[in-house]
């Protein structure tokens, strides 16, 4: 095959293409392995679409200048550096407001949950008699009440 | 814009040929050429003029083509085995009625991407151990391993058929 390949590449050296031709036809009369190659050649045909084969294809231009078109708006609108930043600052700004937002409710959140103060009455007597308990807290948190009064007629101590 | 447009018009049927033996379907195809042309204009600042363009718009092309393969394989593997089947089936049915091709491509089917495009560069448009190197993205050795296994298994496939 090799050798082949130096042969073919001989007869390209010279010039009257008439020439070239009977001496390369003179050659595949000769050689095995072209003439293998050759058969080889065929067989593939056999199994591959050639261009010729197909009919009518498709004219790909009005759906390119389609997709042209697109890409130029997309262009155009997003990915000009203008729109690029200020989509990009939105975005981080949307993103830190939303994260210092929920840091300082939970913030709040644990600042109340520590400082409430767990009170709890089951049971009180005013003047020897059972009486009726009000807890009351300020919003801060910061003081509580607790409000004592007398049960009146009728009201479950 | 106009000579893209004649560009497109001279080398339409060659991509659709390349893009439909690497493939074995015709709308696949058509796909693919439709997304190579595009992609080959938004990247024609990048060729180089002292190289042949249908080699580099074939490299291009086939690249679309592992791509959309890929795609497909992903889909494929995500609706299951069962799909998986019908979608391969599917696949080899000729799409046009006027395109019918459908044994030489379930045939065609049963070599790998890389072995399909370097056995149709090969025996029809007559392209060199090196050229479809250049159309792969290899060594000049690669393309000759990929020719060859293709050559053997076209043979082993055709006494199969016999």
């Amino acid at each position: 095959m090799g050798k082949c390949q130096r042969i073919k590449s001989l007869f390209k050296l010279i010039p009257f293409k008439s020439i070239q031709y009977s001496l390369i036809q003179t050659h595949l009369l000769k050689c095995d392995a072209c003439l293998k190659d050759l058969a080889d050649i065929d067989e593939a045909q056999t199994i591959t679409v050639p261009k010729s084969r197909l009919e009518d294809v498709k004219d790909l231009w009005p759906q390119f200048l389609k997709d042209l078109e697109q890409q130029r708006w997309r262009k155009k609108v997003i990915l000009r550096p203008v729109w690029r930043w200020a989509l990009g600052s939105a975005a981080a700004l949307v993103l830190t407001l939303s994260l210092i937002f929920v840091l300082t409710r939970s913030a709040e959140k644990r600042y109340l949950d520590d400082s409430a103060v767990k009170l709890t009455i089951d049971n009180i007597n005013l003047y020897e008699e059972p009486a009726q308990a009000i807890i009351f807290q300020t919003q801060d948190a910061s003081k509580t009440f607790v409000w004592v009064e007398k049960l009146s007629k009728g009201d479950m101590p | 814009m106009e000579s893209y447009r004649e560009l497109m018009i001279k080398y339409k049927d060659y991509a659709m040929a390349v893009a439909l033996n690497v493939l074995t379907n015709y709308e696949d195809a058509q796909d693919v050429c439709q997304e190579a042309f595009f992609k080959a204009f938004q990247n024609l600042a990048q060729f180089d003029l002292q190289k042949n363009f249908k080699n580099w718009f074939y490299a291009l092309l086939f690249h679309k083509c592992l791509d959309h393969l890929r795609k497909q394989k992903r889909f494929a593997g995500m609706l299951g085995k069962f799909r998986k089947e019908t979608s391969i089936e599917n696949s080899l049915q000729p799409e046009n009625e006027a395109f019918s091709h459908s044994t030489e491509l379930q045939l065609l089917n049963r070599l790998n991407p890389k072995e399909r495009i370097s056995l149709y560069l090969w025996s029809q448009e007559g392209y060199s151990g090196p050229e479809i190197a250049s159309v792969l993205g290899c060594s000049s050795k690669t393309a000759h391993v990929y020719l060859y296994k293709a050559r053997t298994k076209l043979k082993a496939l055709l006494r199969e058929k016999k």
